[in-house]
């Protein structure tokens, strides 16, 4: 045939279409009857396209090429199968590219789920290490809305992942046509609930990428557990950092229809952040509250486009009873740029809980708090029966013991770090706001939380005590005049002027239960005084800080802590000063002497069980078997919170205490505008090291104190240490090959570890040199032979521990003394070799010429860390106390001030630290930490 | 300058170029769009075994949205886009089928970007894309525009409407030329 016989064929096809089929032949033959050869391709044509409209051709050509694929995955194992220490009972679900089962555990006999992945899904080595990996980072959350994870392993080539079985209803399943839509405050509840453990993940570097109603269950007690979370990521195929595979080709079940919950950003391919779930969660919100999707259409490229630019409508127009503030509520976390949308998933928590509780208020006489149903369960309460005794006691004896129940835990009132001081009255909470000095303010509130009210009479005030009546506040005020110091007033929380206890200074105060005496903490004295001020006498105490004094129910005891050479000690004493005596072991870390319960029967107190985070426990006062038996502890509350300043409500029924997130934001010094600016996008990071070509950054960040490492644009992250390592300082070696930094695990001294940057296991290279204190701050030589660094600074001032600066030889393994370098710390190597910077004691900067073995110190102010510039010619240190930023030109000696710090907070974690970019512009940390006063219902054993 | 906008304004630019008639831009062009298309194909092609399937037509916007990045692109250039993604993806998929048919006859490695494909199942149906894809060079050189009709609808999986724009031709002229091309591919393959 040739193009002509065809184009004729084609006409002739298509002006048969109008002529019916029985007419055909005859047309045909009218139209060209010299040709049968034509005619009879075009009958068969017609004859085809009859055929041709049903065939595969009229599907798009992928298809055809996907159903070479076998269409039943082999790969998975039968039910009644065992895998690991599971026995699988029955499929309960696919999600993406896994099965789940239910199955039993066969050691606990416990029901569980258990995810599989298909054998060959797992053949690849990197991906079930970064399934392991990642399976241990979500097992590490622990939030009541998170469904819990026990194990991640491989077994006969299946990778699994078990998990708590919840017993319930996916939202999916609720908003099914029939089913009633949520009331608005089970819907604010619900999520409430999914913002919070959204938060928790998220703190914990961890994004759900995949938020939709198929993975939150409702359990039948009104609990959400969020599933599948940072999963979505585990199912992703490997990942090749030159080019992330797309979101929306990479999601597990990847239907169409399933699109409309993602964000922007995730659809234009960026990676997913804590703001793409909060918009995933919006669209839930939606949903829930209107059975109807903000972005929806007929094809996944309308809904595309809708995602992509479609304001969406408020929701109250599909329900015109939704209140004002829920529609900016839902438009708020789904703006199109993540920067518009609420900042944390914890702000959109504490937005539901306002909403809630406004709409609660409004719509019920009284004011009705959420409470989770879990603490309402009837607390069991165990009598002695005096009968039978021995029967009894036995029976008694072998009955578990009766635990504390902790609950509700929610912030009442939101802020940074600011909130300083707080004390509670059986209604009210009175906080102090505002720098340390004559210009803050005192607020009252209810201790449910709500609107904070001014006490303008108490500027500058902050509390140390309310009064059992709730009338009189003890008051501390700041004077920072020749000598720095508290007074001690007494104020009235209605309204009077304060009045000023003369003669008493104290940093610390509380009255005695009868309210006639004081006790009262200043530096290293702890006193009694009467409520007047008079009669003021000291007590015995050890060597150290004394910390939050507090009087025991029958005011004959104190109880304070008190701070010595990097440990905290909780003490005892009685009013009269006999009976000195520790309460609790001394720990390298900040333990928290606390309060006792209204009852005497326990003890409130902070421990920081992994050297970062501080959690609230309590313990009995005395132990079981009338104080023969060592006291009984229980954890409160369980991270990522750092919990501070504990107190109890007098009924001692629910407890407050002040919970900080600390976070911070990396910035740029714009010395154009005298401006932070953030940098990097406003990654969460502090001592930030660029490799010498610039092109890689290495710093540590959360979660815990991690160590990572990225391309200098933020992309290609790569956690280079775990959290259970509190790890800081990253170097990187001249060659860029590898990074050095030092950590160390709880209640351990550091220790000096090399890693490839391209990640790897850790090596550690120093064992104990730097002595008990341990090594810190190791930096490259410029050939990357050698490493210096020094021991641990923690102690220098009150045990006289000897420091300095060893000189590392990683071939060999050997480290020996830099002779001459005693008393300095926290060395750089400079980029040419020549020198190591260094502090000295108090903080000077100090230089150690190794050419010459000799030390000189360059700076009479101080300093923090020193950074060199890339040339090695200058340095870069700020003051030590976060005001001023200093570069110090070496040959000149030239001291340059180059930035006021003020507007600039750094979070606890980073001071000290100053970083260079590569363009030599000044790095630091800006400090976004959350501190708020958090209330958790508490019922004692 | 991120990688993606970069990648984005090196697509512009060779669009433009081949626009201006230059063989090497479209050459290079076909490299990264093929690159991108094999990967999105290949990660499609695994999505589908677990029943869930991805419109191709959304699979080329996918990698046009990834590849522009948000840059404004005229409708011109964006036609041309997927005249390219349409003959890549035909490529593409044409080569995964020959693959296939490789591992059925015990023979060969698989191209890499399929390799973790799971191909050791049968296949259900053998309709031969290979088949498709010579009948349709035969087409072409009996109607090229029909043939580019077919390259748009059946390999990328536009819409009628998208054909038109890419080929500057009438709805109407695309519904026809589609019915008589598949008409003519399915009596030429079933012959």
């Amino acid at each position: 045939m040739t193009p002509q016989d065809y184009e004729r064929v084609s006409q002739l096809f298509d002006q048969l279409q109008a002529v019916p089929e029985s007419e055909r032949p005859a047309a045909l033959e009218a139209a060209c009857p010299t040709q049968p050869q034509l005619r009879a391709s075009v009958l068969q044509l017609l004859e085809a396209d009859r055929k041709a409209s049903q065939s595969f051709l009229e599907r798009p050509a992928i298809e055809t090429a996907a159903r070479l694929l076998p269409s039943e995955p082999a790969d998975l194992p039968e039910p009644g199968t065992t895998i690991g220490n599971y026995r699988l009972t029955a499929s309960i679900g696919r999600g993406g590219m896994a099965e789940v089962f239910s199955a039993e555990d066969l050691r606990l006999g416990r029901r569980v789920a258990v995810k599989i992945l298909p054998r060959q899904r797992t053949t690849a080595a990197d991906r079930l290490e970064r399934f392991h990996r990642e399976a241990r980072a979500i097992s590490s959350l622990n939030h009541p809305n998170i469904v819990s994870i026990f194990d991640a392993a491989t077994d006969q080539g299946y990778s699994y992942i078990a998990m708590e079985y919840v017993e319930g209803r996916t939202l999916r399943q609720i908003l099914q046509p029939g089913n009633p839509l949520p009331e608005l405050d089970t819907l604010l509840d619900w999520l409430a609930q999914i913002a919070s453990a959204l938060h928790t993940a998220h703190q914990a570097g961890l994004i759900h990428r995949d938020i939709k109603p198929e993975n939150i269950m409702v359990r039948p007690d009104g609990f959400l557990k969020v599933l599948d979370f940072g999963l979505a990521k585990l199912f992703e195929p490997p990942s090749d950092p030159d080019n992330p595979p797309p979101a929306l080709l990479t999601r597990p079940g990847n239907i169409a229809g399933t699109i409309q919950y993602l964000a922007p950003e995730q659809l234009s391919g960026s990676p997913a952040t804590p703001q793409s779930d909060i918009f995933s969660l919006g669209v839930l919100a939606y949903e829930l509250a209107t059975r109807r999707r903000p972005f929806d259409g007929p094809t996944d490229a309308v809904i595309y486009n809708a995602i992509l630019n479609t304001p969406p409508a408020s929701p109250s127009c599909h329900r015109p009873d939704l209140p004002p503030a829920f529609d900016e509520l839902v438009l708020r976390a789904l703006e199109k740029v993540p920067s518009l949308r609420f900042q944390t998933a914890g702000d959109l928590r504490s937005a539901c809980r306002r909403l809630l509780r406004d709409h609660t208020i409004r719509t019920s006489s009284g004011e009705r708090l959420p409470v989770s149903p879990s603490t309402r369960r009837p607390f069991a309460r165990y009598t002695l029966v005096t009968a039978f005794a021995a029967l009894a006691l036995a029976a008694w004896i072998g009955r578990p013991a009766p635990e504390p129940r902790a609950g509700n835990l929610a912030p009442v009132v939101q802020g940074n770090r600011q909130i300083r001081r707080f004390v509670v009255d059986s209604n009210r909470i009175y906080y102090n706001s505002g720098e340390l000095d004559d210009t803050s303010q005192m607020y009252q509130v209810s201790g449910n939380g709500g609107e904070p009210v001014l006490m303008p009479h108490l500027k500058g005030m902050f509390p140390f005590d309310v009064s059992r009546d709730g009338a009189k506040l003890l008051l501390g005020r700041y004077t920072a005049d020749a000598v720095p110091q508290w007074q001690v007033w007494v104020g009235s929380t209605v309204g009077s002027p304060p009045r000023l206890l003369p003669g008493l200074k104290a940093e610390a105060a509380r009255w005695s239960p009868d309210g006639e005496s004081i006790v009262y903490s200043n530096g290293p004295q702890l006193g009694v005084a009467r409520a007047d001020g008079s009669n003021a006498r000291l007590l015995p105490v050890p060597h150290g800080y004394i910390r939050v004094p507090d009087w025991s129910p029958d005011h004959r005891r104190i109880r304070f802590s008190a701070t010595h050479g990097g440990a905290t000690t909780s003490w005892e004493v009685g009013v009269d000063g006999g009976g000195l005596r520790q309460v609790f072991a001394g720990r390298a870390h900040d333990d928290f002497a606390g309060l006792w319960s209204p009852d005497g029967h326990h003890f409130l107190f902070t421990l920081a069980a992994d050297g970062i985070r501080r959690d609230l426990w309590l313990q009995q006062d005395r132990g079981p078997w009338f104080g023969l038996a060592a006291p009984r502890r229980w954890r409160l509350t369980n991270g990522p919170l750092i919990a501070s300043e504990p107190a109890f409500r007098p009924d001692g029924r629910r407890v407050f205490f002040l919970g900080a997130h600390e976070q911070g934001e990396l910035v740029r010094y714009d010395a154009a505008v005298s401006l932070w600016r953030p940098h990097i996008g406003g990654l969460a990071a502090t001592q930030l090291e660029y490799s010498r070509d610039g092109k890689w950054i290495t710093y540590m960040g959360p979660p815990g104190h991690s160590i990572w490492r990225s391309a200098a644009d933020g992309t290609n992250r790569l956690q280079l240490s775990d959290a259970s390592l509190i790890a800081s300082n990253p170097r990187w070696s001249p060659d860029g090959s590898l990074i050095t930094f030092f950590g160390n695990k709880p209640g351990q001294p550091s220790r000096i570890y090399v890693v490839p940057a391209t990640g790897g296991s850790l090596r550690q290279v120093s064992h104990g040199e730097g002595g008990p204190g341990g090594e810190t701050d190791a930096s490259f030589s410029p050939d990357g032979q050698s490493l210096v660094y020094g021991v641990q600074m923690s102690d220098q001032t009150v045990s006289g521990q000897k420091f300095g600066l060893g000189i590392h030889n990683l071939a060999s393994g050997r480290t020996t003394p830099l002779p001459g370098s005693e008393g300095l710390w926290s060395p750089r190597w400079s980029p040419d070799g020549r020198f190591i910077a260094a502090l000295g004691f108090p903080n000077r900067i100090w230089v150690y010429d190794l050419t010459s073995s000799t030390r000189r110190q360059l700076t009479d102010i101080g300093g923090g860390f020193p950074s060199w510039s890339r040339d090695g010619q200058r340095l870069y240190f700020e003051s030590g106390n976060t005001t001023t930023w200093y570069r110090l030109t070496l040959a000149s000696r030239r001291l340059e001030a180059l930035s006021s710090l003020r507007g600039l907070d750094t979070p606890p974690f980073s001071v000290g630290w100053v970083g260079l970019d590569a363009n030599e512009s000044l790095i630091s940390t800006r400090d976004t930490s959350a501190v708020s006063i958090y209330a958790m219902d508490l019922e004692q054993p | 300058m991120d990688s993606a906008n970069r990648s984005s304004v090196q697509l512009t630019r060779l669009l433009q170029a081949w626009n201006r008639g230059d063989q090497d831009a479209l050459q290079r062009l076909s490299e990264i769009v093929y690159a991108e298309l094999r990967r999105l194909a290949s990660y499609n092609l695994r999505g589908e075994r677990q029943g869930h399937l991805l419109q191709p037509s959304a699979l080329v916007n996918e990698a046009f949205l990834r590849l522009m990045s948000g840059a404004a692109v005229d409708w011109q250039n964006r036609a041309h886009f997927y005249g390219v993604a349409a003959r890549l993806m035909r490529q593409i998929l044409v080569d995964f089928a020959r693959a296939r048919a490789t591992v059925k006859r015990g023979q060969g490695d698989l191209p890499l970007a399929l390799s973790a494909v799971d191909l050791a199942a049968e296949a259900a149906d053998s309709v031969d894309l290979l088949d498709v894809d010579a009948a349709l060079q035969e087409l072409a050189q009996l109607h090229p525009r029909q043939a580019n009709v077919v390259e748009l609808r059946f390999f990328a999986g536009l819409e009628n409407r998208e054909v038109a724009a890419c080929l500057g031709i009438s709805d109407d002229t695309v519904l026809r030329d589609w019915r008589m091309a598949r008409a003519w591919l399915f009596a030429r393959l079933h012959a």
